[in-house]
């Protein structure tokens, strides 16, 4: 029993309820010859009956010859067996009436049985012929053999209960059928053995009529069977030679025809060779046979019936006595060896079982797991028709497996050719990974999938075919596409964005030019007429002086410092603005120089102070040198004013060159400033001090620091009343110290 | 002004009256200011050395020995006369002094790109000014030498 491999078209675990394989086909025939032959037989008998015809009624000429009550109840069973033979095919009325005909062989069987034992006269055996009184074999005239009206009682029954079932799932029919088939058998088998002694009184026709057809309603309804599918029945019958699942009944029945058989032949080879054999020769076998095929039960039957066979046959005398000592010693020896094989066969075919329940349970858990995948899987053959698929490929489809094994894998996709593409490359290279496809439902939806792919093989490493695996990928699709869509909105938020801060530039650099211009003009504008006051202001000094009192002196001359103060401030405000707008000239610059030429501007400032000033070696930057000398001449100027007053004052210029940018700063020590309003010290017009201290504009330290910042410089300040000030500003040097 | 001049030593070119007076007045204090011709906007200076409006038809043209002009001026402004002058064969040897209130670089260099002799801001305070076009005054007229 080879394991039955998972076939690819036809997989194990197929639904609980069988669909009807064609072995039942198969047996429903025999089922309808055999109720075809019982009738034909009655009716030819009978037609013997009436026409006279002798050979007719016997079968063979000189033989017993068949009673019309036997004749008759041969049709009427035959009828009614073929009126439900079909276990699918019934109307009440079919059964009733089939229930009537075989109830009817039943009675007459019973009545004959009955006039028989109790030597009754029922008026029943010439109510049809009548028959000679001296016929061969007959008991009375017209009364049929018991042994046949007995088979009639239990077929009909049969026939009549032939859908019963007990609740432990035993068919009596079968039990009947199966006792009437024995009897038959024995009738037959007595009858070929020793035709001319009419042991049983039954004529050949029914004898055979009667076998067959209980035969055939033993097959009649199958389905009482030994365990496994009817699937396999026949084929196990055939091709295996074992027929442990067949139906319970006929593997008895196959028991008890395999002796019968075994015991003819013995006869008839003794009796055309003129030999004595050996007991048990064929008897052995036959039973042997229906162990191994049927199992210990059959085996064990088959062993006792050899047994019965051959002390009623073969012994001498023949009879159920057995006299000599050497048949005892045959029987002694043959028993026990016929109920072992049984036994041992029985206990093969118990593991065979089990070996075949347990790969049954690997194969089902296997396919379960295939089953329960999520993902659609489906098998290709080398021509690309699909071989198996699992639940999921059906539900991605829309189509029952039943219906797409055995189409064109490729036509279930958007893209055939593409399909196509892809179990070539498999069968080509063996695999395909992350392949992208995209599936087609019956309703039109369509599932976006990435296929794996590889080759399957037989156990002798040939190639089979393809197994593919999908993975649905329409959500990480999905996302995908989300995902870039927001991409794109941000790209053109950013776009967009851009585009308005550059709408915004162009008006803050549209505005930038007005300020410049507004700039220039009040550079130009207020200076002239301030020249005119200072001017008019000094003629009239000069050439009105005598008609001046001194206090109109005075005050013609503070005329003159306003003026002088209100000139310097629009100088600031346009250097400050100027600083802001212009574009520097980045070069390379020796600080060393700028702060020289910065020093001598500011020579009138220094002369008459006691103020020192110390200017060690400065690193060199970058920047655009007017501008850092003008940042230089704000820093000192500062700083010197505001040490002036104390005695012993130094200013101390100094850098610090570092990876990215140079620190200078100018230290000094003079009136200093409170930390709290350095936030104060580099706005505009921003002072600390009062006018009358410290003359100035409050806008030097903002021009430094829009120079500083320009090139992306910083400038920071610490201080402390009383103590002095550091103004520090860092430039970058690019990159060398 | 008018046709009796022959010989002219400064044509000033200034639409502001105070300055004008106050360089005029700087000017006289060193004597400088003997043969001086004031005009008041740019097209009219033109009109003046060119002959041309209502200028037109006065005899033979005079020669400046200096031309002292401001860059602001109505109607045509200072760099449109300097431009001008100096482009034209029979004015580009005049000196021509450009006086400013502006502190502008790029007007520095415009000047000196169409080829001004001399460029000056004024200074805010009289005495600076003063000192300034006196100095000025004095260069152009007493030391220079033109052709």
């Amino acid at each position: 029993m080879g394991s039955v491999p998972a076939s690819r078209a036809e997989p194990v675990a197929a639904s609980p309820v069988a669909p009807p394989a064609p072995s039942v086909r198969q047996w429903s025939s025999f089922v309808s010859l055999g109720a075809a032959l019982s009738a034909g037989v009655g009716l030819v008998c009978l037609a013997g009956w009436v026409f006279d015809i002798p050979v007719l009624k016997s079968g063979l000429p000189g033989l017993v010859q068949i009673k019309a009550n036997t004749a008759v109840c041969l049709i009427l069973l035959g009828i009614a067996l073929w009126l439900r033979k079909s276990e699918t095919k019934q109307t009440r009325g079919r059964i009733l009436v089939a229930q009537a005909l075989a109830g009817l062989a039943a009675v007459i069987g019973l009545a004959s049985f009955g006039e028989y034992l109790f030597g009754w006269n029922l008026g029943i055996d010439q109510f049809l012929f009548v028959e000679n009184p001296r016929a061969i074999g007959a008991i009375r005239p017209g009364l049929m053999a018991p042994i046949n009206a007995i088979n009639f009682v239990l077929l009909g029954l049969a026939v009549i209960f032939l859908d019963r079932t007990t609740r432990r799932q035993f068919w009596p029919s079968q039990l009947l059928s199966f006792i009437a088939a024995l009897l038959a058998l024995f009738n037959l088998l007595d009858f070929t053995l020793a035709p001319r002694e009419y042991h049983t009184h039954t004529s050949l026709p029914a004898a055979a009529a009667l076998a067959i057809f209980s035969l055939a309603l033993i097959c009649a309804r199958p389905q009482w069977s030994y365990g496994g599918s009817q699937g396999t029945v026949m084929r196990r019958w055939f091709f295996e030679g074992f027929a442990a699942e067949l139906p319970q009944p006929l593997r008895y029945g196959g028991a008890v025809l395999l002796v019968a058989v075994a015991t003819i032949l013995r006869h008839l080879v003794e009796k055309s060779f003129r030999v004595t054999l050996a007991t048990f020769i064929t008897l052995f076998p036959a039973t042997f046979l229906a162990a191994v095929m049927g199992g210990m039960g059959p085996g064990i039957m088959a062993t006792f019936l050899s047994g019965l066979a051959a002390a009623y046959f073969f012994f001498d005398p023949p009879g159920i006595t057995v006299e000599k000592l050497g048949d005892v010693i045959d029987l002694a020896i043959f028993l026990p060896i016929g109920v072992g094989m049984s036994v041992f066969a029985e206990s093969r075919e118990r593991a065979r079982r089990r070996s075949e329940e347990t790969l049954r349970t690997a194969s089902r858990y296997s396919r379960s797991l295939i089953e329960a995948s999520l993902d659609p899987l489906v098998t290709i053959d080398p021509e690309g028709k699909i071989t198996d698929v699992n639940k999921a490929t059906e539900e991605a489809t829309g189509i029952r497996r039943s219906e797409l094994v055995g189409t064109d894998f490729a036509s279930y996709f958007t893209e055939p050719e593409n399909a196509r593409a892809s179990y070539r490359r498999v069968f080509d290279q063996g695999q395909v990974i992350d392949y992208a496809l995209a599936i087609r439902h019956v309703s039109g939806k369509i599932t976006d999938v990435l296929y794996n792919a590889s080759l399957y093989r037989d156990e002798n490493g040939s190639v089979t075919g393809v197994f593919a695996a999908a993975r649905d990928v329409t959500e990480r699709k999905r996302v995908e596409q989300e995902l870039a869509a927001y991409r794109q909105h941000l790209e053109e938020m950013v776009v967009q964005r851009t585009g308005e801060l550059q709408t915004t530039n162009t008006r803050l650099e549209g505005a930038n030019a007005e300020l410049e211009t507004f700039a220039y003009s009040v550079s130009h504008d207020l200076r002239t007429p301030l020249r005119a006051v200072d001017g008019f202001s000094r003629i009239l000094i000069e050439d009105y002086a005598p008609k001046l009192d001194a206090e109109g002196q005075r005050i013609v001359n503070v005329i003159r410092e306003a003026t002088k103060k209100m000139a310097q401030m629009i100088d600031d405000i346009l250097a400050f603005s100027r600083a802001g707008r212009m574009e520097p000239s980045i070069r390379s610059i020796d600080m060393n120089e700028l702060v020289r030429e910065a020093l001598r501007t500011l020579e009138p400032a220094l002369a008459g102070s006691n103020v020192k000033v110390q200017i060690p070696p400065l690193p060199g930057s970058e920047g655009d040198a007017p501008m850092i000398q003008r940042l230089w001449t704000n820093l000192l100027d500062n700083a010197i004013k505001f040490t002036r007053p104390k005695p012993g004052g130094v200013v101390e210029v100094g850098a610090q060159a570092g990876d990215h940018e140079t620190i200078y700063y100018v230290k000094d020590n003079g009136v200093g400033f409170d930390m709290q309003y350095v936030g104060k010290l580099f706005g505009v017009f921003q002072r600390l001090h009062g006018q009358n201290e410290f003359p100035g504009t409050g806008i030097g330290l903002a021009i430094v620091k829009r120079i500083v910042a320009r090139p992306g410089g910083r400038v920071w300040a610490e201080g402390r009343v009383g103590q002095g000030a550091t103004i520090s500003f860092a430039l970058p040097n690019g990159g060398k110290s | 002004m008018n046709e009796s001049i022959k010989e002219l030593d400064i044509l000033l070119v200034e639409d502001n009256a105070t300055d004008a007076e106050l360089c005029m007045r700087a000017l006289k204090k060193h004597n400088l200011a003997n043969n001086l011709v004031w005009m008041k906007d740019g097209a009219e200076a033109l009109d003046f050395i060119f002959r041309t409006g209502p200028y037109a038809g006065t005899p033979n043209g005079v020669k400046p020995r200096v031309i002292l002009l401001d860059l602001r001026l109505p109607k045509v402004d200072g760099i449109e006369v300097l431009r001008r002058l100096k482009s034209d064969e029979r004015t580009r040897e005049i000196p021509i002094a450009v006086l400013t209130s502006s502190k502008e670089d790029r007007d520095l260099k415009e000047c000196y790109r169409l080829g001004v002799n001399s460029y000056i801001a004024k200074p805010v305070e009289f005495d600076q000014f003063a000192d300034t076009i006196a100095k000025l005054g004095l260069y152009w007229l007493v030391i220079n030498r033109v052709p």
